[in-house]
């Protein structure tokens, strides 16, 4: 019964429901990974919701809030074990060479490690040759590159052609996010996927490392 | 100075009559080009964008360079802060700026820092108070000296910002009487952006989206107590530019960011309020709408008939646009920046004629860029765009199918039925 409003209440972004429930459950004594879990379903009702356009930008920084506060909140209670991200693979990401934007950048990455991704985050301005360093250094098999700007375009271009150099790019996905991007970049670029929608990113992810 | 010269052999008015024309939803004799053409000016011409917007006369010869090898073209517009603070003066967000702490030939960029305090929403009701027509220049000199060093939130800090406003201002003079001169029509005579988006961006959208859910009233009483204030400064900058166009910014009411409930009951009132407010003075109001729309469109039909613009820059589907709201105001736009970037001439040229046949049927709209020309567009692109309106659409010339703007809402195809692949898109280059 707690389970199921847990998993309500951080769906339907009541963070009073959600912080109650979480300190019942604790009280309780169920496991903090199990809490981490639920929310996790909850959050997977958030993204659908945003998906259907129930739910916009705002609502999916509202939950990440939420979020971020149950696990400060387990954290502080001293018996949450390390979580289990990383569980779902690796994902590098940032924004290219020229551009500093990094808010939607950050939302993925947030999206991302709520879904069980491990995230390597470049931060902003990143050359091409650091996303393939990140890649060889952790293994990661999804890139995300995240751009604002048009400008860009060359410095996307450019980080996809340094896998293929490497002889990487059939091991690595990549794909682009953010407003400058396209079905059009996509092609010029010789990326894997694009959207401009931060919850595609997580969904994406997921379908590159199934496949693997 | 009045616009008098003929642009094209065709044309058989003004630029000035065919924009108010287009506006007005009247027939003009074609559609309007206006092709926002700012950073792109500097690298057409070869100058760093420090240069281009540090040095007036390098701007003027790299417009002029744009208009001797692209144009002519209708309506200018003007964007050219000579100063960084100039910008925030419209867009109260820290920025990285070329020649100051990016490589010179960049463009700015905008910084999603914190530089509003939560407090302030209560500080704005107190101005509202106090000096309800006035409240504009204060709430910006304190975002200015927050986002800038050299300028302090006091007596110095109003002198300093003032005489380059002055300057700012006097350049524009100049450079709109010299389009004047060549036949070419100027937009608009001031910029703000709108109340509740100047909040989301002065917050930051971190900021804002818990203000969204803890103090959503606080937020729609703030931006109401700025709206006066906003008029006057409208009126007052439009009467010294000779312009009576205002280009309000809306970057952040659009479904890519809030809900459309967010924007209907925060959003939108202090919007409504002073676009008729504007109207009423005689101004038009010209709404730059980035990010998706189609959710709000409806919302819009409740601003004044024929007396707005509407200008979209990609994610927005324009055709259903001009479906839902095309009998009551003019849209621009919204030739994508991608496309300008990395297409072909050809491929603009499909889609310009499309707009023309399908947005600019019956009148009411303006030919331009999505947002703006990107820097890195391709110059025969940016050719092509602007010559589409002189090869298809003199009206006079034209036989014209389909329905009339407008149509019933019964008719309307649901959202997302219609929508092709930029329909969950956002932003702009």
């Amino acid at each position: 019964m707690d389970d199921e409003r847990l998993v309500k209440a951080m769906g339907d972004l009541d963070e009073e429901g959600v912080i109650a429930c979480v300190k019942g459950m604790l009280s309780a004594g169920v496991e903090p990974l199990r809490i981490v879990e639920l929310c996790r379903e909850g959050f997977e009702i958030v993204g659908r919701r945003y998906e259907t356009r129930e739910y916009f930008l705002s609502g999916l920084i509202i939950s990440d809030d939420i979020f971020s506060n149950v696990l400060d909140m387990l954290d502080r209670s001293g018996c949450f074990r390390p979580s289990d991200e990383g569980r779902m693979g690796k994902v590098v990401l940032g924004a290219p060479l020229g551009d500093v934007h990094d808010i939607g950048k950050a939302i993925v990455a947030q999206l991302l490690r709520f879904s069980g991704f491990e995230v390597i985050d470049l931060g902003v301005n990143v050359r091409p040759a650091g996303f393939l360093e990140a890649v060889m250094e952790s293994g990661a098999a999804v890139v995300g590159i995240s751009t604002l700007i048009t400008v860009a375009y060359e410095s996307l271009r450019e980080t996809v052609l340094d896998f293929e150099r490497e002889g990487l790019r059939g091991n690595v996905k990549i794909m682009l996010g953010g407003g400058a991007v396209s079905q059009r970049v996509c092609d010029y670029a010789g990326a894997d996927a694009w959207s401009r929608d931060a919850g595609d990113a997580v969904k994406f992810a997921k379908m590159f490392t199934e496949k693997e | 100075m009045k616009v008098t010269k003929l642009l094209y052999p065709k044309d058989t008015m003004t630029a000035e009559e065919r924009l108010q024309a287009a506006i007005n939803l009247q027939v003009p004799d074609r559609v309007p080009s206006c092709p926002f053409i700012y950073y792109y000016a500097a690298f057409h011409a070869g100058i760093t964008v420090h240069e281009l917007w540090s040095e007036p006369k390098k701007y003027r010869q790299a417009i002029d360079g744009c208009y001797r090898d692209l144009g002519p073209w209708d309506v200018y517009y003007p964007v050219n802060p000579l100063r960084p603070e100039l910008y925030t003066f419209i867009m109260p967000m820290k920025a990285r700026w070329p020649g100051i702490d990016l490589p010179p030939d960049s463009i700015c960029q905008l910084l999603e820092e914190e530089i509003m305090k939560a407090e302030d929403y209560e500080w704005i009701g107190e101005l509202a108070r106090k000096i309800p027509r006035l409240t504009y220049i204060p709430f910006f000199m304190r975002m200015i000296s927050r986002a800038w060093d050299d300028v302090d939130e006091d007596a110095r800090g109003y002198v300093l910002m003032l005489s380059r406003l002055v300057w700012n201002f006097a350049n524009w003079r100049y450079d709109f009487e010299q389009m004047k001169k060549r036949g070419t029509t100027v937009l608009y005579g001031f910029l703000p952006e709108a109340a509740f988006d100047t909040f989301s961006l002065a917050r930051g959208f971190l900021e804002f989206s818990r203000d969204l859910k803890k103090r959503p009233r606080d937020i729609a009483r703030a931006a109401d107590d700025l709206t006066e204030g906003y008029l006057f400064a409208c009126r007052l900058i439009c009467a010294i530019m000779g312009v009576k166009r205002v280009e309000v910014f809306v970057h952040r009411s659009s479904t890519d960011f809030i809900s459309p409930q967010a924007f209907r009951e925060l959003s939108f009132p202090s919007l409504k309020a002073l676009v008729e407010k504007l109207v009423a003075a005689g101004i038009n109001p010209i709404l730059h709408c980035d990010g998706n729309w189609d959710m709000n469109l409806e919302a819009l039909r409740e601003l004044p008939a024929g007396n707005c613009v509407v200008q979209f820059d990609g994610p927005t589907d324009i055709f259903l646009a001009k479906e839902i709201i095309g009998d009551r105001m003019c849209i621009m736009g919204d030739v994508p920046a991608d496309l300008l970037a990395l297409g072909s001439p050809t491929e603009v040229d499909e889609y310009c004629h499309r707009l023309i046949e399908e947005v600019g049927r019956g009148g009411g709209y303006i030919m331009g860029a999505g947002c703006e020309i990107p820097p890195n567009a391709r110059s025969e692109n940016v050719k092509a765009m602007i010559e589409s309106v002189v090869k298809y659409s003199y009206y006079h010339e034209r036989r014209e199918t389909g329905p009339p703007a407008g149509v019933a809402a019964a008719s309307r195809k649901p959202y997302g039925e219609k929508n092709g692949p930029f329909a969950r898109e956002a932003g702009c280059s």
